[in-house]
């Protein structure tokens, strides 16, 4: 049965699943066994159980409003650092000479950004929507920071210490982000 | 094409069971949950990135993190939703360190970066026709384009889930979709 629009009729008939051109479970397995998973700090098997276990008890209505808070804490601090750094040198003033350093240390920023939201996309599920909204809102505020900081390091006069000072700061940014990052993701 | 020796899959196991087999380390279990939403997956790569090397690339790339995440899956959601959005990101997340690349490397040559329909075409069954030019014309579409089109019209994300997904307006959104409507029904006419 058509639609009679062309655009319409062809999407409906799109498959849903493409096999690859050949079997990439070869090149997986062999990756596995350098990563295993990540199983949290309480017993490995409550993963299962819990996935078995449909219906929300107390304890586990309350795990995630703790780590919600928690999560969110460690963002806020992280976003209220950066925001500090920017607040007390607001000045334009100089600047970063060594600019791959910058993109370096953006890609770094980017790489651990992308693994915190990896979390929260698979975490989110469990917590309430305020709390995951809160903590989306922390990580646009980090975004916002690292962008201010980097914008004015862009507009620094090189070489100056300004400029010295503004590089060690997200230098400084970009790590205690890392490490929130990698206590978040073994908490949560 | 698959392989002609493929293991088979074990439709008795409950997917319940094979994730709690695998978040202990059972690769042989795991390997029964790639088997099951593989060709899921990679089709979302595939026309979500427009390039079925690195489409090959991301679906290891996210299978590889869905072992390392499993333990943290809670079922709150269907295994195959978590997996597609695992890989949904994953795929954004290269799409923007690409960009990246891009405007550090200043191309000039704006058309080096669209994918090849012949290329594209290696990728697909070629057993209808329609469906094959609804392809490839999605792959060629522009990067931004196409993903905004994909994620909406093919993967059923709304509006509002695409503007969050991609942190750009909504409007923006629905300005994308409109030209890409357009521009594929030209190509399907």
């Amino acid at each position: 049965m058509t639609t009679g629009d062309p655009l319409r009729d062809a999407l409906a008939a799109l498959r849903r699943g493409v096999p690859p051109r050949r079997d990439l479970w070869p090149a997986i397995r062999a990756q596995l066994a350098a990563r295993q998973p990540q199983h949290r700090a309480a017993a490995p098997a409550q993963s299962a159980q819990t996935f078995a276990e449909k219906a929300p008890g107390t304890a586990r209505r309350k795990l995630p409003t703790r780590r919600a808070l928690w999560a969110t804490a460690s963002l806020a601090a992280a976003a209220a650092a950066v925001v500090l750094v920017l607040g007390t040198q607001r000045t334009p003033a100089g600047g970063d000479t060594d600019t791959l350093a910058r993109d370096s240390l953006a890609d770094s920023y980017a790489a651990v950004r992308a693994d915190i939201q990896v979390v929260l996309d698979n975490q989110c599920e469990g917590l309430a929507a305020s709390a995951c909204n809160e903590l989306q809102a922390g990580l646009q505020e980090l975004d916002r920071s690292i962008a201010e900081l980097r914008q004015a390091l862009v507009q620094a006069e090189d070489g100056s210490s300004a400029s010295q000072w503004l590089a060690t700061r997200l230098r400084r940014a970009v790590c205690q982000t890392r490490g929130l990052a990698g206590q978040a993701i073994r908490i949560l | 094409m698959k392989p002609a020796a493929m293991p088979s899959l074990e439709p008795d196991l409950r997917e319940t069971d094979l994730v709690a087999a695998a978040s202990r380390g059972d690769q042989d279990a795991f390997e029964q949950i790639y088997r099951r939403h593989v060709d899921r997956i990679h089709a979302l790569c595939l026309r979500l990135c427009g390039d079925p090397d690195q489409a090959e690339q991301l679906v290891q790339a996210a299978f590889v993190q869905a072992w390392r995440h499993l333990p943290g899956f809670r079922g709150q959601s269907g295994l195959g939703t978590w997996l597609h959005r695992l890989a949904v990101n994953l795929v954004l997340d290269w799409q923007r360190a690409r960009a990246r690349r891009a405007r550090r490397e200043l191309t000039t040559d704006p058309l080096a970066e669209l994918p090849s329909l012949a290329a594209l075409g290696a990728g697909l069954d070629n057993r209808d026709g329609d469906r094959l030019d609804l392809e490839r014309a999605i792959a060629a579409l522009p990067d931004g384009a196409r993903v905004i089109f994909v994620l909406h019209e093919v993967e059923g994300y709304s509006v509002r889930e695409v503007s969050r997904l991609l942190r750009v307006a909504e409007g923006t959104v629905k300005t994308q979709l409109f030209r890409a409507r357009r521009r594929l029904r030209e190509v399907l006419r």
